[in-house]
């Protein structure tokens, strides 16, 4: 099986644009990734496009908008893994040696529901009773808070390191610094989780030129590899589970590892799915960075800074960079890939990193943990 | 908060079914269940997902007390509903833990709680099933 690498990365920024389409922004992102790797259109064999709300045919309106038609594209949906898991499809189709080079987009255009919680599963008996993804995540922290001890000051701890590196992330959408007070004092949104402990809704796009060609994985930077591509599904359960433990992050990252041939020491930078500050401090936990219940300590120490020794989301994550949420998943990977590569900027983490993981999950329906997990291990 | 009318929309659930019967001691939830390996699920999965059986027709008249696990009071809420309202799952005798509508004020973690019926929703009137604080 040969190895797939990421050639070439790009993105828009994140916010909500009035008016601007997802087509628009997804051409944005597709010309800077091909620019990144040095590729030209013709060398593009197949493109995957992840969407949660783009609507039907949305990578074939964003392909017809570049002028680069006819060739076989996928629309992949998996709520908040929908990106991620058409990064996972690429892998496989140039790993399969069906193609060589792989265009994956992820795109979201979320400002035109407003303000409020994002329509979710009509069907859905939790939804049914007015469950909102919030409220997921809020039972979650509730339950953590008590039996771990940690406290709200903890989980707000969580939003001020997101927006102070957020504020260093030019693409980022929310760059304003928060104090742990203001986080405490924002609207509640659902108990304990206030507003900016919640991630913004809005618009972005990010794509990833991704291949098998070892030329073209070295034509304008070091070759980052895909040493892990993987995906899970919650597991279903009628009755009791840990609410505080992420089994399917757990399991799908344990199999990630095993693919890659290494653990979560290893690791130089990462990049979790902080839709809401509980859930960074859980993540933390379920990847093996630190045990049940540490999260609030590791956080504490620095370890998960910028210069710490394991940044995470160095580049803001979902609650400061935002989480449009299509793009969510490739826009993880464009961050690592230029963590690794040395080219982000003024968020640059210090120590080097030579592997990275990329953790997306989420979509929520009745008696799962989340509907879906995918994990990405690169090596430069 | 009493129910308004019997006009009002129930809950269904999938495939088919009610969630909850009216008895001679009060509301209880139904579950479904299998009737090769016994496995319970509320609400039913259609298939049992422990033996894989096709369909899981028995229905289960479950404990009417639980114990609240987790809950959240949520404040910004969809069309149609009205917020502040609590959210919460409540572990049930039986095995199941339900994700439900509490109409508690101010809940506490492990506290009992028993099934009742209540409107969740406004737009459209919904009644289902909910729990309380026992009487």
């Amino acid at each position: 099986m040969r190895d797939v690498y990421v050639a070439g990365a790009g993105l828009t920024p994140f916010g909500r644009f009035r008016g601007v389409s997802a087509e628009t922004l997804a051409m944005t992102a597709v010309r800077a990734a091909l620019a990144d790797a040095g590729a030209g259109r013709a060398e593009v064999d197949e493109t995957f496009c992840g969407s949660s709300y783009g609507g039907p045919l949305i990578g074939q309106r964003v392909l017809r908008a570049l002028g680069m038609t006819g060739g076989p594209v996928t629309n992949v949906e998996n709520a908040c893994s929908s990106g991620s898991t058409a990064l996972r499809e690429a892998v496989s189709a140039i790993r399969s040696e069906r193609s060589d080079t792989v265009l994956v987009i992820g795109v979201d255009v979320l400002s035109r529901f407003g303000g409020g919680t994002l329509p979710l599963e009509a069907s859905d008996n939790d939804v049914n009773h007015g469950v909102v993804m919030p409220a997921v995540y809020a039972m979650r922290a509730r339950r953590y808070l008590a039996d771990t001890g940690a406290t709200r000051a903890e989980l707000a701890a969580v939003s001020v390191k997101a927006r102070a590196n957020g504020a260093r992330n030019p693409d980022a959408q929310l760059r304003k610094p928060v104090t742990a007070e203001e986080v405490l004092a924002s609207r509640m949104v659902a108990d304990p989780l206030t507003l900016f402990m919640s991630c913004p809704t809005g618009d972005g796009a990010a794509a990833l030129v991704v291949t098998g060609d070892p030329e073209l994985a070295r034509r304008t930077g070091p070759a980052v590899r895909i040493a892990a591509s993987v995906l899970q599904s919650g597991a279903y359960a009628p009755g009791p589970k840990q609410v505080d433990w992420s089994e399917l992050t757990a399991r799908t990252a344990g199999l990630a590892y095993e693919q890659a041939g290494l653990g979560p020491a290893d690791l130089g930078v990462v990049e979790v799915h902080d839709a809401f500050a509980i859930a960074e401090l859980m993540y933390y936990e379920a990847l093996g960075l630190c045990g049940y219940g540490d999260g609030p300590r590791l956080l504490a120490s620095g370890h998960t800074a910028v210069t710490g020794a394991q940044p995470v989301n160095p580049g803001g994550g979902l609650l400061s960079r935002g989480h449009p949420i299509g793009a969510t998943g490739v826009a993880q990977v464009v961050e690592v890939t230029r963590q690794l590569r040395g080219t982000a900027g003024d968020h640059q983490v210090t120590n080097r990193p030579n592997v990275a993981l990329t953790q997306c999950t989420g979509g929520g329906i009745s008696g799962l943990d989340h509907g879906a997990c995918t994990v990405h291990v690169l090596v430069a | 908060m009493p129910i308004a009318s019997a006009t009002e929309r129930e809950i269904q659930f999938f495939p088919t079914g009610t969630a909850w019967e009216d008895g001679p001691d009060g509301v209880r939830l139904l579950a479904a269940e299998c009737a090769r390996c016994g496995q319970l699920s509320f609400p039913p999965t259609g298939d049992c997902w422990r033996c894989g059986s096709a369909g899981t027709p028995g229905a289960l008249p479950l404990s009417r007390t639980g114990t609240l696990h987790t809950f959240s009071v949520v404040h910004v809420a969809p069309a149609g509903f009205r917020p502040p309202y609590a959210v919460g799952q409540v572990d049930l005798p039986e095995g199941l833990r339900v994700l439900a509508r509490l109409e508690v004020a101010d809940p506490v973690l492990d506290e009992p709680l028993e099934v009742a019926l209540g409107v969740i929703r406004t737009d459209p009137e919904t009644v289902s099933y909910v729990f309380r604080r026992p009487a």
